[in-house]
């Protein structure tokens, strides 16, 4: 069922609702722009594929963000992300009762491309991830809480919809720290939670 | 410009710095400058910036002509008036492929599967997948290899027309492609740190030093001088020179070019430190210090909301300084600069602004080593005392993005004997100074650093104090003394560090606390 839930939310799910996106473009360009506002609140859904040597625990997570953006001049916003990833456990995993989660708390710098119409922009994020862990790989195991370096790049668009509010679809590539001590050989690949994630939000912007 | 100043500049810039002491002078008093260094920079960055002591506004940031000459073409639109996006990225991808193609292509491997340059989309998928971890390379290749790097992906932007916080992307952006597309190694978080932030910094005042070499209003062979000496010291900004024929044409200068106040203190001198023990005298290494200690703009005098509108650079070598095979010459590089600020109050007997500082340094010899990328609030004041006396203090806090200091239980196999990790930390001055000269200095600054890097279970409290006279001996030349004591006290987690290559000293110990007093006296000249 947890795989099932996993693929509805997948690459093509996303893919779909990115171009069924674009393709209402045209019509819905209004005058809501990042020249128009000072700032934006978003709310966003994500889900994670996740890479690397936890994906066969942890193949994939759900969660998401509120994020507080402020434009300055020229396409230029700073954000201030604070989210949840909750991770799905394989089937497959043993020992069962394995548990991965963290509490996002990031900022950076989004540039928008233009500020009018279809807003497509690029961002990096970095911060601090607060983390909980119950993992047994059997040369390795680990229940804690810890907070560790958050670190995010990506790129997507905001689709003004009507008045102050927005679409918003992103493309992102994690890297967080998952423990610091993953530089390690004995560790190799279990040091950081890396994947794709995707999200879908709402935007409202404030001016 | 004394062409000997810009000799001894390119040299500086190129690693074979002169000098050592920052100082004042009676030509400068007269002219009511101030310089609020100290004669302890040997072993501490100033404690306080200097600069003029009038009281002006920011000046307006406008391309300006210092001296206009017949034949300087005012109707001409710099290059790195407009932004050039594509010859930034071109840029980026150059300065990416030219150290990946001589480890790939011309450097001989004794053993070829050592060669990380041989990436491909394997190695690729491997980095995206398992991502990030911290290094093991020596202090040098990570505290000015990388910065070095980083400044030139930085200044692929910053000469083609962007701004510092503009330009600051691409030196993260340029960092992080060679990271995970350009060796086989995973990404080195540190270097990220290192080329993109610090890069950042030590870039900008690359940028500001050239602009302060070259001068486009001149001609002749002063010209063919200060085009070289501008593109040793960034070679990026010689290279968009050349190919836009800016080189040879005679044009407005930046307003990079004309700060409020410039200041080169050259300095040579003697040190003493005590690399192992608080034995000054008898168990000690002395060594011949030059320095070159710059100083541009002034948050008290000019332009304090620009990023590095007011920063110092100081550089030194150290003979000898080879404390292990990975040390050169180098001694101490760092770059602190302003990134804004704002002024809290300002009268004829006292100023008080609060700045935000990027700071970067590289300290290496023979008693510590240590490295930090960190952003800095200052609270900087200036008092009148009296007719004669002024004082001049900072108090701020430091947020250490990335900090090295030596791990006493670690050597890595490339080469790294030292933890890397954030922290935070503070930093004291109070400098007295009587007719421009900064006659008493003293200095605390110290901080934590909480180890990130493998091994991780340690962490470090490093202080470092002094107090530093300097007496004038003539209009330019000043002589110095700096008293200073370095100790740093780390805790290791016992039970751990046991097994640690090369093995702990007998018996092993959690708690260890070292001192290194240190003991400098210098000639310092002021040269501009």
């Amino acid at each position: 069922m947890k795989s099932a839930i996993g693929n509805l939310m997948g690459v093509s799910a996303i893919t779909v609702v990115i171009l069924l996106l674009t393709a209402i473009l045209p019509s819905s360009a209004r005058s809501q722009s990042g020249s128009d506002l000072s700032s934006f609140i978003s709310v966003e859904g994500t889900y994670t594929r996740s890479l690397g040597n936890l994906s066969p625990i942890f193949p994939s997570a759900a969660g998401g963000y509120v994020s507080y953006g402020h434009y300055f001049p020229e396409q230029i916003v700073a954000m201030l992300k604070v989210g949840y990833s909750g991770y799905e456990v394989s089937d497959n995993a043993t020992p069962s009762g394995q548990k991965l989660s963290a509490v996002h708390l990031l900022a950076g710098p989004r540039y928008y491309f233009t500020t009018n119409g279809l807003m497509p922009f690029l961002f990096l994020n970095v911060g601090l991830n607060f983390v909980t862990t119950k993992i047994d790989v059997g040369y390795f195991q680990s229940d804690r809480t810890s907070t560790q370096f958050g670190w995010q790049v990506g790129f997507g668009a905001t689709l003004p919809i009507t008045g102050p509010i927005g679409l918003e679809v992103q493309a992102k590539y994690n890297a967080h720290f998952l423990y610091h001590e993953g530089s390690t050989e004995g560790l190799e690949g279990l040091g950081n939670m890396t994947g794709f994630e995707y999200g879908l939000g709402v935007t409202w912007g404030l001016r | 410009m004394p062409r000997l100043f810009l000799f001894l500049l390119v040299l500086a810039m190129t690693g074979t710095a002169f000098g050592q002491l920052p100082v004042g002078s009676k030509q400068l008093a007269r002219q009511s400058v101030r310089l609020l260094a100290t004669g302890f920079e040997g072993e501490m960055a100033a404690p306080v910036r200097p600069g003029p002591m009038e009281l002006r506004e920011p000046e307006a940031s406008v391309i300006t002509l210092r001296s206009p000459q017949e034949g300087v073409d005012l109707s001409y639109i710099p290059h790195e008036a407009n932004r050039h996006f594509g010859l930034a990225v071109a840029e980026v991808a150059i300065l990416e492929f030219i150290p990946w193609a001589l480890a790939r292509y011309v450097r001989t491997w004794e053993h070829p599967e050592d060669n990380w340059a041989r990436v491909d989309a394997d190695t690729w998928w491997n980095n995206l997948s398992k991502a990030w971890e911290y290094d093991g390379d020596n202090f040098l290749t990570n505290q000015f290899a990388h910065p070095y790097h980083g400044a030139l992906f930085f200044n692929a932007a910053r000469t083609n027309g962007y701004s510092f916080w503009e330009s600051y992307p691409f030196s993260l952006a340029g960092s992080a492609l060679w990271e995970f597309f350009g060796e086989t190694f995973r990404p080195a978080f540190n270097d990220w740190v290192a080329t993109g932030t610090t890069g950042a910094f030590f870039g900008e005042g690359l940028y500001r030093v050239s602009s302060l070499i070259t001068d486009n209003t001149a001609t002749g062979s002063e010209r063919v001088w200060r085009e070289i000496g501008g593109a040793l010291v960034n070679p990026v900004r010689g290279f968009n020179r050349l190919i836009t024929g800016e080189t040879g044409k005679q044009f407005a200068n930046l307003p990079e070019h004309d700060p409020s106040s410039f200041y080169p203190v050259l300095s040579a001198g003697v040190r003493r430190l005590d690399a192992d023990g608080t034995n000054l005298a008898k168990d000690a290494v002395t060594q011949a210090v030059v320095s070159l200690d710059m100083y541009y703009g002034s948050v008290f005098s000019g332009d304090y909301k620009t990023p590095f509108s007011s920063f110092q650079m100081n550089i030194a070598v150290a003979f000898p300084n080879r404390v292990k095979d990975s040390t050169g010459v180098l001694n101490r590089l760092t770059v602190h600069g302003v990134l804004h600020g704002w002024k809290l109050s300002k009268s004829e007997n006292a100023s008080h602004y609060l700045v935000v500082d990027g700071l970067y340094d590289y300290w290496s010899n023979p008693a510590f080593e240590f490295g930090q990328t960190s952003v800095a609030p200052d609270w900087l004041s200036r008092y009148r005392l009296s007719e004669t006396w002024d004082l001049e203090t900072k108090i701020g806090l430091r947020a250490i993005l990335m900090g090295g200091t030596p791990s006493d239980y670690y050597l890595d196999v490339e080469g790294r004997d030292y933890d890397f990790g954030p922290g935070v930390g503070s930093r004291v001055a109070a400098s007295f100074i009587a007719a421009g000269w900064p006659v008493l200095t003293l200095v605390y600054t110290g901080g934590w650093i909480w180890t990130q890097s493998n091994p991780s279970k340690s962490k470090h409290n490093f202080h470092l104090g002094g107090v530093g006279f300097r007496y004038p001996l003539s209009e330019r030349l000043s002589a110095g003394l700096t008293l200073a004591m370095y100790w740093r006290e780390s805790f290791y987690e016992r039970g751990y560090y046991e097994s640690i290559s090369p093995g702990p000293p007998q018996p092993f110990d959690d708690h260890i606390a070292r001192k290194n007093p240190i003991a400098q006296l210098t000639l310092s000249y002021v040269a501009w």
